[in-house]
């Protein structure tokens, strides 16, 4: 009893002296006095820039923008952008300066919050496209491009603002502009270096890089950027968002420096930027530089057919002046045209090819279409649809062919004999003007093409070319403008 | 004995036991309380001096995300925007609402609070316009679309406004129960699958009008008021005569007209009795809310400009 009465006493007495009434604090001050003292800061260093920021933005959708934005007292802002946007006011967005307001908040961290709207806030609005209203941003409606207005405020290392949004976390970031940034932004250099790049890519239509005898096709954007390339018989691409340094901006220049928000890795390949030395542009590898080179066409294999990246080429002489193959086009297209001509003054205007679905067999096929008016005008349009193996060197074998069923073809077929037996020809035992099926075929000679890229010669053309190249007479290709 | 000797030691220990002081710090800084701190614009001091003095009304149109929906994709409004737009409302809501039911009425119904948003509210293949939080908050969409020239877009915000404002009124007095059974078995959760056509042959003002009574009491007065008498009277003539032609009927049970002009008699009856207001003018030279509303709404660019 006596005993338990001791530990009872002891276990009280322990209880008693246990609790330590110091408490030693982690941080100096308290939560709401250090967040103050960080807004103070940033505060202040948000509007001791003398010529503003530059803002790099990095939408969900739509690539970098960027924007110089003037911090002026402690709530107004005033903006530029590098784009030329539906704006209320019809201001231009990349010259006219915008007054609008913003605020540092503390909701649990700091925050920047641009609480009216400006040239930023083109970027998040919801109405992508509309008619009624205009574009703002050209993204899906309801979305946008998938950017903010409001930030966390990451940190601030080396007078640099690292920023994410609140909403769609796109992350951005903030340098100060420098003088000479804030002179030539203000005379619309935000954008004007987006035309200058514009006009270097239609000099240089398929900038390549040749790093150590491979090829790698690059396309250069002021807002994103991607380097494709073939692996193991498999195009690969890297993409990454991408902008146009400023800092070296004058108004003669051809281009610019484009700078990368994170290095484009293709496998043990870094790239960090693609410098622009006054003419051209190359990327710096270890100690070795590597220029840009226009290669005339894509260096990746044309990937064209059924399902495919293209699935349509249409073949107008009107539009490839100068890049059809004369062979071709004396010996099958003008041909074809001379001839139908001679019934009743029908005239062909231009033909066109598809990778469908062939509706009764559901097996991948090409359509080939001819479109010809009548002398009062009227236009038709014959069909021919051709059963085709693709062979193991990726050349295509046309096997069969057949009429879609009209009266067109049935009836121009002999006109436009060459046109059609160009990719598979037939010989018959009978022909029959009133139905495809009672005509009896003799023979069939299949023919063989290897699909590629073509050099586009036309004058003030952009169009992408492709061409069915004959295997066994390559000068007789036939050329025309893919699309998808 | 060892029961005393327990509440001995039980006692020592309360006194003796842990006594932590925990001063609030005297320092300590609670950031914004009491409000953000903010340098007016002229648009603040506008709408101070034209909305929070005389009606206590809080008129935000600068971001505040936690007053919208925080899965939607939304922006703020122009503030350019923001004089033109409060001076509409003003211009075509509450000036004439005061004219008929003197200057206390609105300070005392009004709703407290105005959310400007700049973008529509996308939803699943809808849009929204406005919004109301019981009767104390009215957030309206869509308005850097808003211009001074369209006035059709001028008739759908402020229709948007004398809707929500209904609610406040009936909210308040309750219209009369006789209301609901005048077309009883048309009201229907999918409203949005009424078409305007079928609502009239019902009985209703819009579509939205037969999601429920008090959707149906506030379409009527906010329609009439901001689309006019004579828009009233022309759809309540193609009813009945939709009703009386035997090609058109289709087996339609009840006169849509006559039940029009029955709701008609008891929106007005409503705000003269409870509200003391005249929705059609009550003598001749002495204008009623409607012609008010459209006399504000012909007159538009003098209220925005003025």
């Amino acid at each position: 009893m006596k005993k338990i009465n001791i530990i009872t006493l002891f276990t009280i007495l322990l209880f008693s002296i246990s609790c330590v009434k110091d408490q030693e604090k982690l941080f100096p001050q308290d939560p709401d006095t250090r967040l103050s003292e960080v807004l103070d800061t940033y505060q202040k260093e948000l509007q001791e820039s003398t010529y503003g920021w530059i803002m790099t933005i990095e939408t969900k959708v739509g690539g970098v923008y960027r924007l110089w934005i003037a911090f002026t007292d402690s709530y107004s802002v005033e903006m530029l952008c590098d784009m030329d946007a539906t704006w209320h006011t019809k201001a231009v967005t990349s010259k006219v300066v915008s007054q609008s307001t913003y605020r540092l908040r503390a909701i649990q961290t700091p925050v920047l919050v641009f609480d009216t709207y400006n040239y930023l806030h083109l970027m998040a609005d919801p109405q992508g496209t509309n008619s009624s209203y205009g574009d703002i941003n050209g993204g899906v409606n309801g979305v946008g491009l998938a950017s903010d207005f409001e930030f966390t405020i990451d940190s601030l290392k080396n007078g640099k603002f690292f920023l994410t949004g609140r909403y769609n976390k796109v992350k951005a970031f903030m340098s100060k502009a420098t003088m000479k940034e804030e002179i030539s932004i203000k005379q619309g250099a935000l954008k004007s270096v987006h035309t200058k790049l514009g006009n270097y890519l239609a000099d240089v239509k398929f900038p390549v890089l040749d790093i150590d005898n491979k090829l790698y096709d690059v396309k250069l954007g002021g807002r994103s950027s991607q380097v494709s390339f073939m692996n193991n018989d498999a195009v690969e691409s890297v993409s990454v968002g991408s902008y146009l340094d400023l800092s070296d901006y004058s108004h003669d220049n051809i281009s610019n420096n484009l700078l990368l928000i994170d290095p484009l890795k293709i496998n043990n390949l870094v790239i960090n930027s693609f410098v622009f030395d006054g003419s051209d542009y190359f990327v710096q590898i270890g100690s070795n530089k590597y220029y840009i080179k226009d290669n005339k066409k894509p260096s990746i294999p044309l990937n064209l057919g059924y399902n495919r990246d293209y699935t349509q080429l249409t073949i107008d002489d009107s539009r490839l002046q100068g890049s059809m193959s004369e062979s071709f086009f004396n010996n099958i297209y003008l041909e074809s045209r001379q001839k139908l001509f001679t019934n009743g003054r029908r005239h062909m205007q231009y033909a066109y090819i598809d990778f469908i679905m062939h509706p009764v067999t559901y097996q991948p096929v090409m359509q080939l279409s001819i479109r010809y008016n009548n002398s009062s005008g009227s236009v038709f349009i014959a069909r021919w649809r051709y059963k085709y193996i693709i062979n193991e060197d990726k050349s295509i074998t046309f096997l069969e062919r057949e009429q879609t069923g009209s009266s067109n073809e049935r009836l121009q077929e002999q006109y436009l004999k060459s046109f059609v037996d160009y990719f598979c020809e037939l010989e018959y035992q009978s022909y029959s003007t009133s139905s495809w099926n009672n005509t009896i075929i003799s023979n069939t000679i299949p023919k063989t093409f290897i699909i590629d890229w073509v050099q586009n010669n036309t004058q003030g053309s952009i169009d992408m070319l492709g061409a069915f190249i004959p295997i066994n007479n390559k000068n007789n290709y036939c050329v025309g403008i893919l699309a998808k | 004995m060892k029961k005393i000797f327990i509440l001995t030691s039980l006692i020592i220990m309360l006194f003796t036991s842990c006594t932590k002081e925990d001063k609030i710090p005297s320092n300590t800084q609670f950031l914004n309380l009491g409000g953000e701190p903010y340098t007016d614009s002229q648009t603040d001091v506008w709408l101070y001096d034209n909305y929070v003095v005389p009606y206590n009304m809080e008129v935000k149109y600068k971001w505040d995300q936690f007053e919208l929906a925080l899965n939607r994709t939304l922006v703020p409004v122009y503030e350019s925007l923001v004089i033109p737009i409060m001076k509409t409302i003003k211009g075509t809501w509450i000036e004439p609402y005061e004219q008929v039911a003197g200057s206390t009425f609105i300070k005392k119904m009004s709703p407290k609070k105005f959310i400007l948003v700049g973008s529509p509210q996308y939803n699943n293949g809808t849009i929204t316009l406005g919004e109301a939080e019981g009767g104390r908050k009215i957030v309206m969409y869509r308005l850097n679309w808003f211009s001074v020239n369209d006035i059709t877009l001028i008739r759908r915000i402020m229709k948007t406004v004398h809707h929500e404002f209904g609610h406040t009124m009936h909210q308040t007095v309750m219209y009369p129960e006789e209301y609901m059974y005048i077309t009883p078995q048309a009201y229907t959760s999918s409203w949005n699958n009424v078409s305007d056509m079928d609502a009239m042959k019902l009985g209703f003002i819009s579509s939205y009008a037969t999601a429920s009574p008090d959707e149906d009491f506030v379409e009527m007065l906010s329609i009439i008021v901001v689309y006019g008498k004579e828009a009233f009277d022309n759809r309540v003539q193609e009813a009945t005569r939709i009703y009386n032609d035997p090609e058109l009927n289709g087996g339609m049970k009840y006169d849509p007209g006559a039940a029009l002009r029955q709701k008609e008699a008891i929106l007005i009856a409503y705000l003269k009795q409870v509200w003391n207001v005249d929705l059609y003018d009550p003598s001749p030279g002495v204008k009623g809310l409607v012609s008010l509303v459209q006399d504000a709404l012909n007159n538009i660019e003098e209220i925005v400009n003025k």
